[in-house]
């Protein structure tokens, strides 16, 4: 080889060395511009100028960018990605991936950078920020080609806004399901009270098209002064010097329409404002309390109503005691003779009650207050008559009457003797046209009777309480061979054409 | 009161009996007893004398109230007996009438019979 050649070997050599140095500046980014030489003389190229649109915009882009190692490392990562995982960004570059994903997800994320090396993919996941917010996020990550090491080019696009703006759809949807489902009546206003929503029921309530219409127009409320007042202030939002208006709750309104007119509401309202605490308008809630309010008035008619019964039970006791003390030659007869009375009205209270204060029977009426005698013998002692139905006001007074003529049976009529005896039987008859009931109480084969004195209590109390609260007649008959009694008084003809349905 | 005639009205036969007992004690002629507002208003409008009522409230589910009229635009003092309590069950009209609750006993209607003839008197 001569020495020329061998220094033109050299010259390619040392040429060679500094291309491969230039390539080497260049792929470490050491070299900003080459310069070429050509036929229309040096051309610069700057491989700088060329990668500054990008990098610009990378570290301007919206989402977070960054490059990964297969292994999640993180190689490079633009501004945003630092901001959005609040990490400062100095601190990113180095750090695993999974440092920002809980450790529950680590699984899944590394099966996602696996599948992304061989293939772009996206997903939705949520990532945890240094400060321990959550941050909802779309990742998209890919394959980037460097010829090395296989290394991802990943992008996290922030998703909080638009959760945000689902979350406030469904909320919207939510409050008007709950508005349209509820079965109280609800209404929305606005800051000028007109009507913006209604659930349901309010507009049933409204008896016409009431959005867009003035509160008060649509539901002319029947209130004080002063809650009106009180109300206008929440349905606008305005209250005297300044306050805010206050909510208004458990107000007993009416409305004004013909329809309602006997129906009665419960009505609360509350100021509506917005996250600045500015007024929107308000709700107003209006609950029927119509039922609730009969339940009580009804509840306290009955409470009444017992006080009265008590008090009127109390006073036929008063009355029996009196009268009985006044008959009573001795305290030892007045007791008989009273407890006797108390265990008849106390027997007649028992029946009503059992009845629940509805219609008696009169067989059964007569059955219980001879009760005592059926011992004697079924031949001694015996009812027939067909089946009545006696008003609820007869059964006291008919009560005493058959306890006064049964003692008086046992002390002095047939009862008393061993072999006397006792029918009682009755028919339904009329009088001037009005259906009524005759009783006849027939003593037989007891000891003679004397004529006795019409003054007695027990002879008093019978015809009086036959004229009086039975409004038909009591005729007593002390013949000698035994007492006749015959009660005569008038029933009502639906109770006994009841009577006739549920005997037949 | 000897001879004064007094109206009474009461549905239970056996309260009647007692409380015409007491008022005859009193001294009193008893009108009735009736059981019906309609006796009431008929003896209102037909007795020429009756210088004083004695009526229970409710007289067979129905309520005494529309027969007063009748009897308080005759200048009859009217005392009202009853086994309810408080106002709310008497028209507003008629609070102010002397009202006697049940049970009551001799020495109560005494009195209430003859605080109400003095109203009517000290009025006169």
């Amino acid at each position: 080889m001569t020495t020329a050649a061998e220094g033109e070997v050299e010259a390619l050599r040392q040429r060679l060395a500094e291309v491969e140095g230039t390539l080497e500046a260049i792929r470490r980014g050491d070299v900003d511009a080459l310069v070429v030489a050509g036929p229309s003389g040096p051309q610069v190229f700057t491989l700088q100028g060329a990668q500054d649109p990008y990098r610009m915009l990378v570290e301007r882009m919206n989402d977070g960018a960054l490059t990964v190692a297969a292994d999640g490392t993180v190689l490079y990562c633009n501004r945003r990605f630092a901001e959005l995982t609040e990490t400062p960004l100095e601190q990113v570059v180095g750090r695993s991936l999974l440092s920002w994903v809980p450790a529950g997800r680590h699984d899944s994320v590394e099966q996602l950078l696996q599948e992304a090396v061989h293939q772009p993919l996206h997903r939705e996941m949520t990532f945890v920020r240094s400060g321990r917010s959550l941050l909802p996020a779309l990742v998209w990550a890919g394959p980037l080609d460097t010829g090395d090491e296989p290394t991802l080019l990943v992008t996290v696009t922030d998703l909080t806004a638009r959760l945000h703006t689902e979350e406030l759809a469904s909320a919207e949807r939510f409050a008007r399901s709950l508005l349209e489902q509820a079965t109280e009546a609800v209404v929305v206003c606005d800051t000028t009270g007109r009507i913006t929503h209604l659930s349901r029921a309010a507009e049933r309530l409204s008896g016409s098209a009431a959005a867009g219409r003035p509160f008060h127009d649509v539901f002319p409320l029947d209130l004080l002064p002063s809650d009106h007042e009180a109300l206008l202030e929440v349905v606008t939002g305005i209250a005297p010097a300044g306050n805010k208006p206050a909510c208004l709750q458990g107000i007993e309104v009416t409305i004004g329409h013909r329809a309602l007119k006997d129906r009665h509401f419960l009505l609360s309202a509350g100021p509506l404002t917005d996250s600045g605490g500015n007024p929107m308008g308000c709700t107003v809630t209006l609950t029927d309390i119509t039922e609730r309010k009969r339940g009580e008035e009804h509840q306290a008619m009955l409470v009444a109503e017992l006080n009265h019964r008590v008090k009127n039970i109390l006073a036929i006791v008063r009355s029996v005691a009196s009268q009985t003390i006044t008959n009573s030659a001795s305290l030892t007869a007045f007791k008989g003779a009273f407890d006797g009375r108390l265990r008849a009205l106390a027997l007649a209270h028992d029946i009503l009650t059992m009845q629940r204060w509805a219609d008696t029977r009169l067989s059964h009426l007569v059955a219980e207050s001879l009760a005592p005698y059926r011992g004697l013998g079924a031949d001694r002692v015996t009812t027939a008559g067909p089946e009545v139905l006696l008003p609820t006001q007869i059964v006291v007074p008919l009560a005493m009457t058959l306890h006064e003529l049964t003692t008086n049976a046992v002390k002095y009529g047939a009862l008393s003797a061993k072999t006397g005896r006792l029918e009682v039987n009755w028919v339904l008859t009329e009088d001037a046209g009005l259906p009524c009931v005759a009783i006849t109480w027939t003593e037989l084969g007891g000891p003679p009777v004397a004529a006795r004195p019409a003054t007695g209590f027990g002879t008093k109390l019978i015809s009086r309480l036959g004229a009086y609260d039975l409004d038909g007649n009591a005729h007593l008959d002390f013949k000698p061979e035994g007492l006749t009694c015959t009660l005569r008084f008038p029933i009502s003809e639906r109770r006994n054409l009841l009577a006739t349905v549920e005997a037949g | 009161m000897t001879g004064q005639h007094i109206l009474v009205a009461e549905d239970e036969g056996l309260i009647a009996m007692d409380i015409a007992f007491m008022l005859e004690r009193l001294g009193f002629h008893v009108i009735g007893p009736v059981a019906e507002v309609d006796e009431v208003l008929q003896a209102a409008k037909q007795l020429g004398q009756i210088d004083c009522a004695l009526l229970d409230v409710n007289l067979r589910g129905r309520k005494v109230f529309t027969a007063l009229p009748a009897l308080l635009d005759r200048g009859i003092p009217v005392f009202l007996a009853s086994g309810y309590d408080g106002d709310s069950f008497f028209p507003e009209a008629y609070r102010t009438l002397p009202r006697i609750s049940k049970p009551f006993n001799e020495e109560m209607l005494r009195r209430i019979v003859l605080g109400g003839r003095q109203q009517k008197l000290a009025s006169a």
